[in-house]
């Protein structure tokens, strides 16, 4: 069932999941667990930004509503960062109107996926995001 | 109180049964052909089959039950029956069981429900009541059937016969052979007869010579393939006036498409129709309008005058018609006329200005004027008019008023905007674990380990939903005020001490309760102070992750009770303080991350405590030093002391079935919920003739209660005990021997009894001569 990418140089890539839920990180997380992924933990806003400038992610999945700094917080602070250029991000969250979703392209997201979400589908949009 | 499961076991044979949990097994009893007859049209019956005990909960569900609302037996068997139940439904179920348990036999009516799939379904239902051998009702069965598609099309039907006859056409339907079948309100208007002198007639009353009939437009139309023809053409009308009419003609088919008729639509398109309409509608503009519209001749004598300039000067059209319209002039104002007199010098076609005037009760009022000409059709100026629009102080603040109404209907719909964009969020983490590990599993290979844990983060992710849900739902209902109090009064100490019975020990959070003065009755719903004080108890410990001890104590603060639960656990920062008790409302520190919860279940204890006209409050001392929740209850204010008899009961149906038998017989009876707010009231002075109690009571048992009031020499009043218990004759006799008049089991009829017997004692007696 899993995605192969055989015609890629394989690098470990690390990948962040933050989200304040133990149930969403546990599933985000195995969901792109594989032998291609570094996969680290953020259980709120303020230690995904300590993890993000420690391990500079290929890919950061953030949950947008968080305690300390919001998902969208921490998404400005990445695209204000030069060092931080390559970061992908995706956004995972509840909030399902338009607006919000239009909140978060603007702010520079890669995708934008709502809960609930198809594990299949994330896994899909990370080796998107990562093989662009 | 709950022996129903048990007995309905017998009496009413179950495809689905699970026992209730209290209740004893029973050994099948030998197959009774007609019980068996009963299981196979249960299952085969194309009517939703479904049996519920005394308590509501369902004992039996048939595949039609299934088909009707989704859910398997297995799904619902065991659960009380409120969650098919709109909430604007449950005191409609409630008022049919009540009938039911009256004796009043089976009851038919129309509803709603809620399916499976959470769509409102219309439904047809018959309850009836389940009996078992002895008569005595041990829950009802309900036939149902699902009338959703019947009522839609009722409707629609409904709607477009109210359509066709609210028309302003002329709408008549005929046979093939041009008989009139239906004659619309618009028909009578437009052709002057009535539906009752045109049906049955033929079409050709309205036809002058030489023009189309309906019928052999029809026929012209089949040739052409056509669906409706419109044409003008002239009718006749009851008068012998020729009208001019757009004509449309259709077919009317039959369900096989054969046709049997043809309908036609008039509309009256004449000069005189035209101009009728016009006018009316002019008329009906003026004279609803909120400006006082006033008509003139040129001498200033009043021709018409609208309902706003009665509402604005007082006076009624009747009392200023043929007046001069000098009366609501002050003097030194313009008059209409002079003004129409200086518009016509300077060709203007209207003139406003703000002037004064006079109303009726000789008020001066600031009014913004408008002032037309009135010309004829050759162009003469025949009149005036005169729109005066009141723009006193008192209008513009009443017009504020209405503005800020409207303003708090707007945020009271945007707060339910709020929760529901707030629900939605909370339910979708939930649900992305549900759906994501199920996807997981659906699509991967995993160890058993790892399917295990995938399962248990699903269950606990399910049960969390269903909470929500159900608080969400309870929340709803105390909001629309749906949610009933049973007030009564009640021995509060007593309902602390169950509720930190319920709470369960626990060595690292172990629960004291402190009161130190006995206190007051309180009037209340003892089940939703239950649920206060559960819901209390669940924070302190839930929220006092390394334990700690938590107090409970109670005061009395003038006519309120005061109760406060303290505990030593995380506490709470002073900015979270005004925000606790708001739907939705969680504190966000990492202390409590891991610490689940809805933050629904201080809102809905601020909800229930408000509306028995107490409030809750929360003090901390910040982060680490623990809080104080309290909330205050009202005390009863008097004691019922001349009510002549005392029921103890715990079961508020079956209380109100005997209050009700006894007021029917002129005496007045007083319930109390449990045996402590019995012998409360019994200490704080009520002097009861007569006592009801049943024997399986929360808190102090029934049995006690008797002892006790046989052993006091002060109630020497007779006692009947209503129960379920099956006693043995040694256990009667032992309640009579400390003082019980009666012993009845509960069953059909036994309230009726206990209610005569007790009514009998309190007679006054003849005396025997």
């Amino acid at each position: 069932m899993r995605f192969q990418t055989p015609n890629v140089v394989k690098t470990l890539a690390t990948v962040l999941v933050a989200d304040d839920e133990p149930s969403m990180r546990l599933l985000v997380h195995a969901t792109i667990e594989s032998d291609d992924y570094k996969v680290l933990e953020a259980a709120d806003g303020d230690e995904a930004w300590t993890l993000i400038n420690q391990f500079k992610p290929s890919l950061v999945l953030l949950d947008v509503q968080m305690p300390g700094r919001t998902g969208l917080e921490i998404l400005g602070m990445i695209k204000s960062d030069p060092s931080l250029a390559a970061t992908r991000v995706i956004l995972l969250t509840a909030k399902a109107l338009a607006v919000d979703m239009e909140a978060g392209m603007t702010a520079g997201a890669d995708f934008y996926l709502t809960k609930p979400f198809s594990p299949l589908d994330l896994l899909t949009r990370v080796e998107e995001a990562l093989h662009q | 109180m709950d022996a129903g499961a048990e007995s309905m076991s017998r009496a009413f044979l179950p495809v689905h049964l699970k026992p209730a949990k209290r209740a004893p097994l029973v050994k099948a009893p030998p197959v009774d052909p007609k019980l068996l007859l009963a299981a196979m049209l249960l299952e085969s019956s194309d009517d939703a089959i479904i049996g519920k005990d005394t308590q509501s909960v369902i004992t039996t569900w048939n595949p039609a039950a299934q088909r009707l609302y989704g859910y398997s037996a297995e799904e619902v068997i065991g659960k009380n029956i409120s969650f098919l139940l709109p909430p604007d439904r449950l005191n409609e179920l409630e008022a049919v069981l009540g009938r039911v348990a009256n004796g009043a036999g089976a009851q038919h009516y129309d509803t709603k429900r809620i399916h499976k799939d959470g769509g409102l379904i219309e439904v047809a239902m018959t309850v009836s009541p389940i009996r078992d051998r002895a008569g005595a009702i041990v829950g009802t069965s309900t036939i149902q059937r699902n009338i959703t598609e019947r009522k839609r099309t009722d409707t629609v039907t409904a709607e477009m016969a109210a359509i066709v006859d609210s028309s302003n056409d002329a709408i008549i339907g005929m046979s093939l052979q041009g008989i009139i079948t239906t004659w619309n309100r618009g028909a009578e208007h437009i052709y002057g007869f009535t539906a009752k002198e045109m049906i049955g007639k033929s079409v050709l009353h309205l036809v002058p010579p030489g023009r189309p009939v309906e019928l052999d437009v029809i026929a012209g139309m089949l040739a052409t393939d056509a669906r409706t023809e419109s044409f003008e053409t002239q009718r006749l009308c009851k008068d012998g006036q020729l009208i001019d009419v757009s004509l449309t003609v259709s077919p009317i088919r039959d369900s096989d498409g054969a046709i049997v008729g043809a309908s036609s639509v008039a509309r009256d398109v004449s000069e005189r129709a035209r101009a009728n309409t016009v006018t009316a509608e002019m008329a009906a503009i003026v004279d609803s309008s909120n400006d006082a519209i006033i008509g003139m001749t040129l001498e200033g004598f009043i021709t018409t005058w609208n309902r706003g300039a009665q509402h604005i000067y007082g006076f009624t059209a009747k009392e200023m018609v043929t007046k001069s319209v000098l009366l609501l002039v002050p003097p030194g104002r313009p008059v209409e006329l002079d003004v129409i007199a200086g518009m016509l010098a300077t060709d203007a076609r209207t003139e406003s200005f703000e002037t004064q005037r006079l109303c009726k009760d000789g008020r001066l009022i600031e009014v913004s004027l408008t002032v037309s000409p009135i010309r004829d059709s050759e162009g003469t100026i025949v009149g005036a008019s005169s729109v005066a629009r009141d723009v006193t102080e008192h209008n513009i603040m009443s017009a504020a008023l209405k503005a800020s109404e409207l303003r708090s209907v707007l945020a009271v719909s945007r707060a339910k905007d709020e929760m529901v964009s707030l629900v939605s969020h909370e339910l979708r983490t939930p649900l992305a674990s549900l759906l994501g590990f199920t996807e997981l599993l659906y699509s991967r290979d995993l160890p058993e380990p790892q399917r295990k844990q995938y399962l248990e983060v699903m269950l606990r992710e399910g049960r969390r939903l269903t909470d929500l849900i159900n608080d969400v739902l309870h929340l709803q209902r105390l909001e629309a005020g749906h949610q009933d109090l049973n007030v009564a009064p009640a021995d509060l100490e007593a309902l602390i001490r169950r509720a930190v019975v319920a709470a369960g020990e626990d060595a690292k959070s172990p629960i004291r309760i402190q009161i130190s003065k006995t206190l007051p009755l309180v009037k209340v719903d003892t089940d939703a102070v239950l649920q206060v004080m559960a819901n209390f108890l669940t924070n302190a410990r839930k929220y006092s992750p390394d334990g700690g001890l938590i107090l409970v104590s109670a005061q009395v603060v003038g006519d309120m009770v005061e109760v406060e639960v303290q505990d030593h656990g995380l506490g709470l920062p002073a900015s979270a303080l005004s925000k606790l008790f708001a739907t939705f409302y969680r504190v966000d520190s990492t202390d409590r991350r891991l610490i689940k919860g809805t933050g629904l279940g201080l809102a809905i204890n601020r909800k229930i405590v408000e509306a028995h006209g107490g409030s809750v409050e929360v003090h901390s001392d910040g982060l680490g030093h623990g809080s104080r929740f309290l909330f205050t209850l009202p005390t009863v204010a008097e004691i019922p002391k001349a009510a002549d008899v005392l029921i103890v009961e715990d079961d508020i149906g079956y209380a109100r079935l005997l209050q009700e038998q006894f007021v029917a017989r002129g005496l007045t009876a007083v319930r109390a919920a449990d045996a402590e707010t019995a012998q409360r009231l019994l200490q704080d002075g009520m002097k009861p003739r007569a006592v009801v109690t049943d024997l399986v009571l929360p808190g102090v048992q029934g049995e006690e209660f008797v002892t006790r009031l046989g052993a006091d020499p002060d109630i020497a009043v007779p006692v009947v005990v209503l129960t379920v218990k099956n006693l043995a004759p040694a256990e009667i006799s032992a309640l009579e021997k400390v003082g019980v008049t009666a012993v009845l089991p509960k069953e059909a009829g036994a309230s009726k009894t206990a209610v005569g017997l007790i009514s009998e004692a309190l007679a006054p007696k003849a005396t025997v001569g």
